[in-house]
């Protein structure tokens, strides 16, 4: 006697399993982190206290923790805007490099520039370089159908490329050595402290970004009209939606939103066009955007979350638990809420099944 | 010759040739399927001999695609038994029913484009597309009288071939028992003969051939014996001679059923307000629309009968103005166009979005909804309010997701919307297919009530009695093009029935 | 000449961890399934292997041992994607965050340390006295030999086989193949998991044989650059092995040159095969469709077969 398994999709899945199923992801997400740290013979409690203590528990490990929030709020919204379009946006890390480079040329070209204008300028270009880096995969998207995770995978690289060939050669910083980062940028290029703090004013910035993404997403009917088109491209053809041109306008805005996020690290944080300025701040926006379900607003928790359980797991290093342990136990709420997402969509059915072709038992013809 | 054959195919050599004449090379009993609320097929039985050709008759949401499916191991079925052979079939397994020798040949065919005719041909079997395979299939495609090189493309084949293509491969593989779905919808009636010559041949070497159609022509041309479906029952099993087209047509639509039914006064028609002029529509091999000629006046329904697949789809959507016609002209003096479409959810609504998002996808840049700054959600959601309770929208809050609702609730959405604009002309497509009895009574009901308001309506519905009910015209429609008219005093069923089928006087 | 001769040498090393993980990804892509994870899974192979081999002292070993742990982390992108019919991208892009993230913590006390066993170069008797070329070509360890052969191998799979023809099948129309009684779940899962021991094996070459210590994050992208040689090389593996040895001569040049000190951009140099990439992608992308090769049409689509 043989069982069949099989998956069988669900019609709908009531409200309260889809409310239950975030949650249930980050604390499967923690108890699963907890248990790799047991397997090394590490308290997980006490590491959960470290982490706790070095992120939200202490006024510097908050202001740590808003800090770091600000890329992961900005590369979240990126993806969680161009979702709303229908487009998956994996070159966050390529635009938000691209942001940063062209905030560093400006910042070291237009020195000359005065003080208050300086770095809004550095600031927009970094805008307007991550949405052209956008665009460039978005046109080819919305006219031809060119799949835009190749291509935005593509510009990933080129990016990447493109900055080192500058922090290299012509932008490099002759103390450097061979070392990875340009030269200084000038004093008036540094974003200002959040007053009281040493938290750079760049969290607001990312909270107004959050505030007035959801405003034309969800409060505008130009907004409302991308919805429709990300939502069933077909209504919004018979309703007469240009889909192609919304494509390329907002995966531009997404590039800009993640071009926003290098030039505040640049200005933020390094003050030098280097490698790891960003540490795959754009993938792991994919991953918050995921986490906050696609919702703007959500993205703004999701990141938080994640940026807390990064700032905190620098804090461990008395317990013994190494500090990536923090991209383990992100990882891992994701896997749980995708497999969260299944039981959601499908459900388990086992039947039994008779052998192939054996004799009939009852009487045949 | 290197074939992978199972079964050897002379009547004379096959010991199990006698009892199977008896008892049948397949017999399936009592299959049920439901769909969620929707019950496909209703235990039905289907018993095939060897060397028959049995055709499978009825309307579309008959039955008939699900039967198949579950005989080809695509879906599980609820309940029911399948033998071949007299061995029973395990059930929900492409390979079981391959090694049964059980093969389909799909209405999409289900080809691999990019291979080649020899690789779409062996694939899954045990040859890998080769040299050697590629000679086998080149005879085997001559002696069945096709004309395919092994070594083209499949992309590069014409709907013909590529239909001959997926026949071959149930012919390489042996097997026994030839499904076939709607074959002919895509062919030119000479190239459905040279299907049928096919088939004989086949029938004759003793293979067991399902053919399914809705065309009446066919059953006689090729068939010895019918079932007939309905409403997921099997509602006639016999010889196909003795039978009428007469009396198939009557099988497969039924004779008109009681209750549940709008009162209707005849409309009185007013202005043109649609006229299509020698519409032509192309579509992936013949016309959808075959130099149609068409007229809705204000104060009207007219309703468009006919089984789907003969260019409703089109007609519909040239009707409402959303695609082109290849050549011909459509005017309309309509300054509001409802439009209902058959696939609800992916062509009407977003399912993502909410019910309240829904119903005011027409009207979210109108001043009273929005200024471009800013959309005034409560204005929204009490127009949304409004609309559910008018039409009964089942949900308990207007922000629940649409892909969540029933077939019901997705139409009534849609009717909401749609009809609250006071349109001139109502394109309406299906629009009560598998709709609960509620929802089904007040669509009708709500497009009765906008022809009294002088709309212009086009009803295009498979429903044969809801057609003859509400309309003060009826077109049948048949191969794209309008076969048949009557006017409300002069309706015969009977009659409508056989053109819907492709038969009564041109 | 001696420094092109050089550069042609190191190329060859670099480009063929980059082959390896690129044609277990062209598997995994042929099949249908679209693995964001290589980079993640070449990273546990790297400390996997190099853990082992040290433990060891058997290189041997340690690649075994690399090899399963990105097969294991495969299997849980199959299971995924293939089973549970999740979305691809985002699965991918967990697994190589959770791999960058898993190998520096079990990595962590290993960083800077050697081996203590490794894989030499074997010189080729009489092909690698042969002047010039000799000793750039043939003077390699294993890994570097096999690779043509593996890549060959692949090809004469997916063209030759019925195995190949299958997985071929499950790629571009799963509907059919599954239609026609091919295993269309079994082919998945087979092609995602060789796909994660390939990578595996990149990995773990890059830290027994050729940097021959730990570091965390030490593939430095190399995974992704698999991911875009698939793509460059229109998933075909001859290509794709020919991609995997330009890419590495042009990584290779890089290093070179910055040691001479030459004042050239081999960064700007290094992106032009993405950007002919991108550009031919634009240009052929509508006549690709039906085209013998090019991209699998269901690639990056989960198959349901009861899928209304």
């Amino acid at each position: 006697m043989a069982f069949s398994i099989r998956l069988e999709r669900r019609l709908n899945a009531p409200m309260a399993m889809r409310i239950a199923v975030p949650v249930a992801a980050v604390a499967g997400g923690l108890l699963a982190g907890g248990v790799v740290m047991a397997l090394g013979g590490h308290d997980p409690i006490d590491a959960y206290g470290s982490i706790w203590e070095g992120s939200l528990g202490s006024s510097d490990g908050f202001q740590s923790t808003l800090i770091k929030a600000c890329p992961l709020v900005l590369t979240g919204l990126a993806v969680a805007t161009a979702l709303r379009v229908g487009l998956w946006n994996i070159g966050g890390e390529g635009q938000l490099i691209v942001g940063a480079t062209a905030a560093t040329g400006v910042g070291l070209y237009a020195a000359s520039l005065p003080g208050p204008l300086l770095l809004p300028a550095m600031i927009l270009s970094g805008c307007a370089a991550g949405a052209v880096w956008a665009a460039i995969a978005a046109v080819p998207r919305a006219l031809i159908g060119l799949n835009e995770i190749i291509v935005t995978l593509f510009m990933n690289y080129i990016a990447i490329l493109l900055m080192d060939h500058l922090i290299f050669g012509p932008w490099g910083d002759p103390k450097a050595f061979g070392f990875a980062y340009s030269r200084p940028l000038p004093d008036a290029a540094v974003l200002p402290l959040l007053p009281g703090t040493y938290v750079h004013v760049g969290i607001v910035i990312a909270l107004l970004v959050a505030v007035t993404a959801w405003w034309l997403m969800e409060r505008t009917p130009w907004g409302f009209s991308v919805r429709v088109s990300g939502g069933n491209p077909r209504t919004a053809e018979y309703l007469g939606l240009r889909i192609s041109r919304r494509m390329i306008i907002v995966l531009a805005l997404s590039g800009a939103i993640a071009g926003l996020a290098g030039a505040i690290e640049l200005t933020g944080v390094t003050n030098r066009l280097q490698d790891g300025i960003s540490v795959n701040y754009g993938y792991t926006g994919v991953l918050i955007a995921f986490l906050a379900r696609g919702r703007l607003l959500g993205v703004v928790l999701a990141a938080f979350l994640f940026a807390t359980l990064v700032v905190g797991s620098y804090a461990l290093q008395t317990t013994g638990v190494a500090q990536p342990i923090a991209t383990i136990i992100q990882a891992l709420i994701i896997v749980f809420l995708l497999a969260g997402d299944a039981a959601l969509a499908f459900r388990l059915r086992i039947t039994r099944t008779r052998p192939l072709l054996e004799p009939a038992q009852a009487g045949a013809g | 010759m290197g074939l992978t054959n199972q079964h050897n195919m002379g009547a004379a050599s096959d010991p199990g040739a006698a009892s199977d004449a008896a008892r049948g090379v397949l017999e399936a009993r009592g299959i049920t399927k439901s769909f969620g609320d929707r019950l496909a097929n209703d235990h039905v039985d289907l018993t095939v001999h060897r060397g028959e050709i049995r055709a499978l008759l009825g309307e579309n949401g008959a039955g008939k695609t699900t039967l198949i499916s579950v005989l080809c191991g695509q879906y599980q079925p609820d309940g029911g038994l399948v033998t071949v052979h007299g061995r029973t079939l395990t059930l929900g397994s492409p390979r079981a029913a391959l090694q049964a020798g059980i093969g389909v040949v799909h209405q999409d065919f289900r080809l691999v484009p990019r291979f080649t005719v020899t690789e779409n041909v062996v694939l899954g079997t045990k040859a890998w597309g080769g040299p050697k395979d590629e000679d086998t299939v080149a005879a085997q495609a001559s002696a069945a009288g096709f004309r395919l090189d092994p070594r083209a493309p499949a992309w590069a084949l014409s709907v013909g071939e590529l239909q001959q293509l997926a026949i071959l491969k149930l012919l390489f593989r042996g097997l026994e028992i030839l499904i076939l779905d709607e074959p002919t919808a895509v062919l030119s009636p000479p190239q459905a003969a040279e299907l049928f010559k096919s088939m004989r041949t086949l029938a004759a070497a003793g293979k067991s051939i399902i053919f399914i159609t809705h065309r009446l022509r066919e059953v006689g041309a090729v068939a010895s014996e019918v079932t007939i479906l309905r409403q997921g029952k099997v509602v006639a099993d016999r010889a196909v001679a003795g039978l009428d087209a007469q009396q198939m047509s009557v099988l497969m639509i039924g004779s008109s059923d009681a209750g549940g039914r709008v009162e209707t006064r005849p409309g009185a028609a007013g202005d043109v307000v649609l006229r299509l002029e020698a519409v032509t529509v192309e579509g992936r091999s013949v016309r959808a629309l075959d130099d149609m000629h068409l007229e809705v006046r204000r104060g009207e329904i007219v309703g468009v009968a006919g089984i789907s697949g003969n260019g409703q789809t089109a007609l519909a959507e040239v009707a409402a103005g959303i695609i082109r016609p290849v050549s011909g002209r459509r005017e309309s003096a309509a300054a509001a166009v409802a439009y209902i479409p058959e696939d609800r959810l992916n062509r009407g609504l977003v399912g993502a979005m909410s019910v309240t998002d829904n119903l005011a996808l027409r009207r979210y840049t109108s001043r009273a909804m929005s200024h471009p700054l800013w959309i005034w959600t409560d204005r929204m959601t009490a127009l949304a309010r409004r609309l559910i309770d008018a039409f009964n929208i089942p949900v308990r809050k207007p922000s629940t997701r649409v892909a969540d609702l029933s077939g019901g609730g997705l139409q009534r959405v849609l009717l909401a919307r749609e009809l609250s604009e006071q349109p001139d002309l109502i394109i309406a497509a299906q629009p009560t297919r598998g709709l609960d009895v509620a929802s089904a009574a007040m669509v009708r009901e709500q497009l009765v009530r906008h022809r009294d308001r002088g709309a212009g309506v086009m009803l295009i519905s498979e429903d044969l009695d809801e057609v003859l009910e509400l309309s003060d015209r009826v077109l049948v429609l048949f191969k794209g093009a309008v076969v048949g008219e009557y006017s409300r005093g002069k309706l015969n069923r009977a009659e409508i029935g056989l053109r819907m089928g492709g038969e009564g006087a041109a | 000449m001696s420094f092109w001769l050089n550069s042609l040498s190191v190329g060859i090393v670099l480009g063929t961890p980059l082959a390896y993980a690129a044609l277990g990804e062209l598997i995994a892509e042929r099949a249908g399934v679209m693995n964001l994870g290589v980079e993640g899974m070449m990273l546990m192979g790297a400390v996997v292997g190099f853990i082992v081999t040290l433990g060891t002292h058997n290189a041997v070993a340690g690649f075994a041992a690399a090899i399963a742990a990105g097969a294991a982390l495969a299997s849980v992108h199959a299971v995924m994607t293939v089973g549970l019919r999740v979305n691809q991208i985002v699965m991918g892009l967990t697994l190589t965050i959770l791999g960058a993230g898993l190998s520096a913590y079990i990595g962590t006390g290993y960083a800077g340390r050697r081996p203590g066993a490794g894989v030499s170069a074997i010189a080729i008797p009489v092909l690698s006295q042969i002047p010039l070329l000799g000793s750039v070509l043939f003077n390699h360890d294993v890994f570097v030999y096999a690779v043509p052969f593996v890549a060959l191998g692949i090809w004469l799979l997916l063209y030759r086989s019925r195995f190949g023809l299958w997985l071929r099948a499950a790629g571009e129309q799963p509907g059919a193949a599954d239609a026609s009684g091919v295993p269309v779940f079994l082919i998945r899962y087979l092609a995602v998991i060789a796909g994660g021991g390939f990578a595996g094996l990149a990995g773990a070459y890059f830290s027994v044989v050729y940097t021959q210590t730990w570091a965390e994050g030490m593939t430095s992208g190399r995974g992704w650059i698999a991911i875009a040689l698939v793509i460059f090389g229109t998933w075909d593996p001859i290509v794709v092995l020919l991609g995997a040895l330009l890419f590495g001569f042009v990584d290779g040049l890089n290093f070179q040159l910055q040691s001479v000190g030459v004042p050239v951009s081999t960064h700007l140099l290094a992106m032009m095969p993405y950007v002919f990439t991108l550009i031919v992608l634009v240009f052929t992308w509508t006549r690709l469709r039906h085209r013998r090769v090019g991209m699998p049409e269901a690639l990056g689509v989960p198959y349901e077969r009861e899928a209304r």
